[in-house]
């Protein structure tokens, strides 16, 4: 697994992209099932920062602050 | 109005004054479509009909494997091989008697769906990929029949319900489903048998919370489950008013062509067509497909030629149940790690997985990106088990 079956993380960065990035720096691997080739989150992957979803705020570029809480989840299709 | 023996059996729920005779009444007169007999529809299935919903409708068309018996609680061992629907009505009715439940023993379709749907109060879709995910919240939303949604992957569940008056569907959180190949599947990645216990019975708590009107539903709002943790979570969801299907000004007013939007293509029929049109044929030849090695093929081969590269695109967990070496990148990996194979492009290379079409995608992938040699292995590791080593085992 990307993560070697991490689920929770502690990230810094002003935004969430840089929060992303820092991310990746430790999983390089998780970058694609994140982003595309064009850097934008994928269309099955959804970020919520607390109750948030960023696509109604300022996407990547969304600041974040201290203790905030970023959810990361994708769509899943098992039944 | 309910009958004495109804009152005996749903006496619990009369008790309650949520529900009460009125409630009671609801639920006897509503209609569900369940959509997939699998572990989502197992709980589902009993509790809706369990409860006294008056019809219940069922869409299935698989058989009942020995894989499925970990979490599909409808069926018993002794059910294997029959069809899951024929397993599923009898074990149904026979809990209760008293509801009227129908088969449709067929994949839903663009063709059919709309036509099923629209003979239900509400959906709940428990099915196994994102293209029927996409067909039946399409469907819903033209037919305007809330979908009660569950899906599950290894720990993990989502609920919600799209489709609902002035609720988000199920495009507006994800307006596109993940590339083939990146998100795997339970039979590829894996699910605890419990789960999708949990998380088809919290789905039908939703139907009796919607056909009966009682409590707060989760229109809006997106359960999140992760047994790992046991962590219960809620996210608040958007309708997006730029939603190809239910937005402000949609495109999508008809069903379309799932497997197209999904991206799902049979690569081995699809290696075949590939072939033919480089050879300017018309006519369909079985034998004009990319290039593959049957297992005793393979295992003769691997005599001769010592430094046949065998690349295995599987899940490291599946390595561990059963293997027959060579390199191991998972096929969601294989974009990434392509330079480890670079050394070995003029060489000849067999892919494999556990049935062939996992492998097949990533012959197609080696061979967009350079690759001179690459065969498959016909059937993966499943059809080595049958022709070649009996003591490597099946899952």
């Amino acid at each position: 697994m990307v993560t070697s079956g991490q689920r929770y993380f502690k990230v810094k960065g002003d935004t969430i992209a840089e929060a992303f990035h820092n991310l990746f720096e430790s999983f390089p691997q998780l970058r694609i099932h994140i982003l595309d080739e064009s850097d934008s989150i994928r269309q099955h992957i959804l970020v919520y920062a607390d109750d948030s979803d960023i696509r109604w705020t300022e996407g990547l570029s969304t600041p974040i602050t201290d203790c905030q809480e970023l959810t990361v989840i994708q769509a899943v299709s098992g039944g | 109005m309910l009958t004495q023996s109804d009152i005996s059996r749903y006496s619990r729920h009369l008790l309650l004054p949520e529900i009460g005779m009125k409630g009671q009444e609801k639920l006897k007169a509503a209609s569900v479509l369940v959509v997939g007999a699998g572990g989502l529809g197992s709980p589902l299935l009993m509790y809706l009909a369990a409860a006294g919903v008056g019809r219940i409708g069922l869409v299935e068309f698989d058989v009942v494997d020995q894989s499925n018996l970990q979490r599909q609680i409808l069926y018993s061992d002794s059910d294997i091989g029959r069809p899951k629907i024929e397993a599923a009505i009898e074990r149904i009715q026979a809990l209760n008697p008293l509801i009227t439940l129908e088969a449709h023993e067929v994949r839903l379709t663009r063709d059919n769906a709309l036509g099923i749907i629209n003979r239900y109060d509400l959906v709940a879709d428990g099915t196994d990929n994102f293209a029927t995910r996409y067909l039946v919240n399409d469907a819903c939303v033209l037919a305007g029949r809330p979908n009660v949604y569950a899906s599950i992957f290894r720990f993990d569940g989502q609920v919600s319900i799209f489709g609902a008056v002035d609720g988000p569907c199920y495009r507006c959180l994800y307006p596109e489903p993940p590339p083939p190949g990146l998100v795997p599947n339970c039979a590829e990645g894996g699910v605890l048998g419990v789960l999708p216990g949990i998380v088809g019975s919290i789905q039908a708590v939703e139907v009796i919370k919607m056909i009966t009107g009682i409590g707060e539903t989760l229109i809006g709002r997106l359960l999140l489950f992760d047994a790992l943790s046991m962590h219960f979570n809620t996210l608040t969801l958007r309708r997006d008013p730029g939603c190809p299907v239910c937005g402000e000004s949609p495109n999508i007013t008809e069903l379309i062509d799932y497997d197209q939007f999904c991206g799902v293509t049979d690569p081995i029929a699809e290696s075949r067509e590939d072939h033919q049109k480089k050879n300017g044929e018309v006519e369909v030849n079985m034998f004009n497909k990319r290039p593959e090695y049957t297992p005793v093929e393979l295992e003769a081969r691997m005599k001769q030629n010592p430094d046949l590269i065998l690349v295995d695109v599987r899940a490291a967990a599946e390595r561990d149940i059963a293997s027959i070496g060579g390199t191991h990148i998972p096929l969601n990996e294989l974009s990434e790690r392509i330079t480890e194979l670079e050394e070995f492009k003029e060489s000849e290379i067999v892919v494999m997985c556990r049935s062939g079409v996992r492998s097949a995608h990533a012959q197609k992938f080696l061979l967009e990106n350079g690759f001179g040699d690459v065969k498959n292995l016909a059937g993966g590791i499943l059809a080595w088990s049958d022709t070649v080593d009996g003591s490597i085992p099946k899952y």
